[in-house]
């Protein structure tokens, strides 16, 4: 990887670090909430959602994001990265505000879970932390743009890669919506936790953080997508269907990730119900991006497929090569994103979103998605780049299968019941449930088998871990170059619009003001719903 | 590769193009549809209200609080969800009646959701939350807090008891503003 | 290979996509704040107009506005950010010099010989206001207090409060002797029990979490502690806004009350503050 190569490692073993933590912590979470174990007092439980929550939905992710990033950028430009002491500083930033975020929560001083919603308020360090570690990412996300711009200038006519395209699709996705969480931290939460202003606007702060809870997700995604695009037609003996079709996949992400975070307010009182409407449109419309990348994938792998001899109109699956971690690991993917994607579909319509909003279902939901369909690509990109990072080839191939097959197994049997729960009408974040309620009896069975599927996920996570440790270990040996796939007809030049970002930045630009113009702009005048913050722990009592 | 021409991988591409195309107009279809034809909407409610002072005085004084029949017949319950209780801790509805719930809280953000139904809403200080539904069986429903509300919020439960219209009448027609807590 | 020399071909994607976008947006404030809400009327009676303001988040596109109610408040005092920007303007010294008067009772160190009279020392200041101005309003039974309180400003329940909040908390000897391992009250204390409305004890008076005007209990005196929850219980003490404590109180048995008491009053108040 061309110099960058003890960047991206760092950037993964850190990322895998925070991971080897947080999991087990998730899944003691649901022993203790589970008939299984006695009630506990639940400082301790939400101390441990909070560290979970953050770890995965700021540290984690990030990492494996600007480290893919790193390496996409090297690989797919075909030269040295540049900037190696910035892209330094930006991960220094990132552990910092890591450790100083998670320290504070494991000293018990910010039970506000990772979505903090004021007026609760826990340690100023805490805030301070993720905007330490946002800051950070911010110049992974100028070093990105900055490649692209410089690869363009002396390549006018060239495509940009499709790696880098996305990548940079990725970095400037992250760059906007980050603008959210950063500005409520910013303007309302840290002000207030210093004591220079004496109210926090919770409606506002909810508004601001829907902002960034949406896209975040889309940030953690396009790895994923990535590695789906330019990795796994490769790893089957194929090519990629269609080069130009993951431009607009990607581009349709930049477009509609964004502007449509409210539909995670459905049922907020401060929200007219156009606003939730006109979400719900935009929100469907990101539904699209997904469906071609399932079209094209598939037809991608339907090339490998029949290359590698299958016949007839499914014979072709048969013919992949399910033995390889790549082709295996985006197989579950796909199957997890497929389900968690028909339950988004449920959270986001306008109607069914009151049945489960903020029941069990919307964390199987997101967990599913991410935790399953995400989170097992990263796996397969660790695999697919630790060869050629450590210039030694993969440990203990069974054991990476059976990894892959338990974290598959373990995510479905966690967030599966949850989904079912959820229905029932389990609310989400709680420590303990009344299983001798009768109205709750029906559920405990359920919470029991996801407790038994979290216990199945530290288990592959354990496994993880040590095939990467092991890998480090073994004789070192001649590694081919880690290489993108080439897509069927490859492009020779494309269209200015599958090339290039400003348009397209504008538009976001342009559609975020139109759909989050007034929902912002209406605490201007709303007036007397600030309200005076309300620790979370008893430091601040006196 | 030379078996697969740019102009049938877009011709591909173009039919599955129109498969999405139907696939998000059909839910569209079927949201509008749902919408306008069985009302079903999120609530709508946009009304701020200072929320320190909540108990001094205004709609949601101690005395205010709980099941007020409106000369139509209707229903309104107001609530408090707060640190780390609703008042009323149990609430009674008669059956087959319009009810609106108007909730709000005096301290941090909280979730209200009744157990077996479709009522689920935020309560976010600062702002009323109301919301229209009607049941229609006597029972009982559970109601939990559905946000986290800090570290109380395991013990955050309510009742919501739905009862025939004549029992209510009967049975808490002489209370202005009627209850089944304690 | 010959199409690299020639112009790059003319891009219609920019005018489509913008297109769409814009097609979509409109079509959905058309539907979103026109059709929806005119279905949505209902049993509102609203105009059209109104149900657009409503759809839009107007206030003025309420459709209930609600007279307002007489009410005998639980408390005068409100946690606003005046009360809590005050209480941190308490003179502990002063407050000392009021507290006086209060030492016959509750002890020179704010630790009382009668297990009926609370201690003070060490109490969370603004519960300490907060009592004191409701025995001066009659909020809570003046009849013991009142006679105190009545001559005192606001100022000097301020100092009061800032006074009693420094002294040091009971600790080892000033505890009530009899021990108590009542898992019981442990659990309500911890755990709460859910389904009857109860929350964590601990969750409000400390030291899991902690609510505005919630009094620490640890080393509090155990009659005072049964007494105090036996009036919320039978709502003859109602000084407590929005029935906080009332609504639990009302739940727990005198068995679990006696329990509760006997727990707090035999454990220090020292760790975890």
């Amino acid at each position: 990887m061309q110099g960058s190569s003890r960047l991206v490692l760092a950037h993964f073993w850190a990322a895998f670090a925070t991971f080897a933590v947080a999991i087990p912590l998730g899944a003691w979470q649901m022993l203790v909430r589970s008939p299984l174990h006695q009630w506990i007092a639940p400082e301790l439980y939400y101390r441990a959602v909070t560290a979970h929550g953050t770890t995965f939905a700021y540290v984690f992710p990030t990492l494996i994001a600007m480290g893919f990033g790193y390496a996409v950028c090297a690989v797919s430009l075909g030269r040295p990265m540049r900037g190696l002491s910035l892209a330094w500083i930006s991960f220094a930033l990132v552990i910092v505000g890591a450790a100083m975020a998670l320290a504070t929560v494991a000293a018990g001083k910010a039970n506000v879970l990772y979505t903090f919603y004021p007026p609760l308020l826990g340690s100023p360090y805490y805030y301070l932390g993720i905007l330490v570690a946002v800051v950070g990412t911010w110049v992974w996300i100028g070093l990105m743009v900055w490649h692209v711009r410089r690869w363009k200038i002396d390549h006018p006519v060239l495509p940009i890669p499709l790696a880098m395209f996305a990548t940079a699709v990725g970095a400037l996705l992250w760059g906007w919506t980050s603008l959210g969480v950063g500005a409520e931290i910013a303007f309302l939460i840290l002000p207030n936790a210093f004591g220079w202003t004496s109210t926090i606007d919770p409606g506002l702060a909810r508004v601001l953080f829907s902002w960034t809870l949406h896209a975040i997700v889309y940030f953690w995604l396009i790895p994923a997508y990535i590695a789906f695009y330019v990795l796994l037609p490769q790893a089957a003996d194929g090519r990629l269907y269609s080069d130009k079709m993951g431009r607009i996949a990607f581009l349709l992400l930049l477009i509609f990730s964004m502007p449509i975070g409210l539909h995670h307010l459905f049922v907020d009182p401060q929200i007219g119900a156009g606003f939730k409407f006109l979400h719900t449109v935009f929100t469907g419309m990101v539904v699209v991006p997904t469906l071609l990348t399932i079209f094209t994938i598939c037809a991608s792998l339907e090339i490998a497929g029949r290359l590698r001899g299958g016949r007839g109109p499914f014979g072709w699956i048969a013919a992949l090569p399910w033995d390889r971690p790549f082709v295996l690991a985006s197989g579950f993917s796909m199957v997890m994103l497929g389900l968690g994607g028909a339950s988004g579909i449920i959270n986001m319509s306008y109607v069914l979103n009151s049945t489960v909003h903020n029941t069990q279902w919307v964390t199987g939901h997101f967990h599913l998605i991410y935790g399953g369909a995400v989170v097992i690509m990263y796996f397969a990109i660790a695999y697919e780049l630790w060869p050629r990072l450590t210039g030694r080839p993969l440990a203990a191939p069974k054991l990476v299968r059976l990894q892959l097959w338990t974290w598959s197994v373990g995510m479905l049997l966690v967030t599966l019941p949850w989904h079912l729960v959820g229905v029932m009408g389990q609310p989400r974040r709680m420590a303990y449930y009344d299983f001798s309620n009768p109205a709750l009896a029906s559920q405990g069975v359920w919470v029991t088998v996801s407790a038994i599927g979290g216990f199945v996920l530290v288990f592959s996570a354990a496994l993880f871990i040590g095939v990467l440790l092991a890998s480090h270990r073994g004789p070192t040996a001649a590694i081919s170059p880690l290489k993108f796939s080439l897509a069927v007809n490859p492009p020779r030049r494309l269209p200015k619009s599958l090339n290039s970002f400003g348009i397209w930045a504008a538009l976001v630009l342009a559609l975020t003001l139109a759909n989050y113009g007034y929902p912002l702009a209406q605490f201007a005048f709303l007036g007397k719903s600030a309200v005076p913050a309300f620790p979370v722990s008893q430091n601040d009592r006196r | 590769m030379s078996t697969l021409p740019s102009d049938v991988i877009e011709e591909s591409e173009r039919r599955w193009a129109y498969v999405v195309a139907a696939v998000i107009g059909l839910m569209f279809a079927v949201i509008i549809f749902t919408s306008v034809h069985w009302a079903a909407q999120p609530p709508s409610n946009v009304e701020t209200i200072d929320a320190s002072r909540l108990h001094l005085a205004g709609e949601f004084v101690e005395e205010n609080l709980g099941t007020a029949v409106q000369p139509d017949g209707s229903v309104i319950v107001r609530v408090i969800a707060q640190q780390y209780s609703f008042v009323p801790s149990c609430m009674v509805v008669p059956a087959q009646t319009p009810v609106v719930f108007r909730v709000t809280s005096p301290d941090v953000v909280h979730g209200f959701l009744i157990m077996d139904t479709n009522v689920n809403s935020m309560v976010v200080p600062g702002f009323i939350a109301e919301i229209r539904t009607r049941f229609e069986k006597p029972k009982t429903h559970l109601m939990p807090c559905h946000e986290y509300c800090s570290v109380g919020h395991d013990g955050m439960w309510a009742h919501v008891k739905v009862v025939d219209r004549q029992e209510f009448t009967k049975s808490y027609g002489s209370q202005p503003r009627a209850s089944c807590a304690g | 290979m010959t199409d690299v020399d020639q112009p790059r071909p003319r891009d219609p994607r920019f005018a489509i996509w913008i297109g769409v976008t814009a097609g979509l947006f409109v079509l959905a404030l058309v539907v979103g704040f026109i059709w929806l809400p005119l279905a949505q009327r209902g049993a509102d009676g609203l105009d059209l107009w109104s149900a657009i303001c409503r759809a839009v988040g107007l206030p003025s596109g309420n459709a209930r506005v609600s007279a307002p109610v007489a009410g005998q408040p639980a408390s005068q005092v409100a946690w606003t950010t005046e009360t809590r920007r005050r209480l941190a303007q308490g003179d502990a010294s002063a407050g000392a010099a009021i507290a006086q008067a209060c030492n016959n009772c509750h002890g020179v160190v704010g630790i009382s010989a009668d297990a009926i009279i609370p201690n003070l020392a060490g109490q969370s200041a603004a519960a300490i206001y907060k009592q004191l101005d409701d025995y001066k309003s009659g909020k809570r039974d003046p009849a013991v207090m009142g006679v105190y309180v009545s001559p005192l400003s606001d100022q000097n329940l301020l100092d009061l409060a800032a006074h009693y909040g420094l002294l040091p908390n009971p600790t080892g000897d000033t505890l009530s002797t009899q021990s108590s391992t009542s898992t019981v009250a442990r659990r309500l204390i911890d755990v709460g029990a859910p389904l009857r409305g109860i929350a964590p004890c601990a969750s409000c008076h400390g030291p899991a979490g902690v609510t505005p005007g919630a009094p620490g209990l640890r080393g509090q005196q155990r009659a005072y502690l049964e007494l105090q929850m036996q009036l919320f219980k039978d709502g003859t003490r109602r000084n407590d806004i929005s029935e906080q404590m009332r609504s639990v109180a009302r739940q727990l048995t005198s068995e679990e009350i006696a329990m509760l008491a006997a727990h707090y009053s035999s454990i220090p108040d020292t760790g975890g503050r």
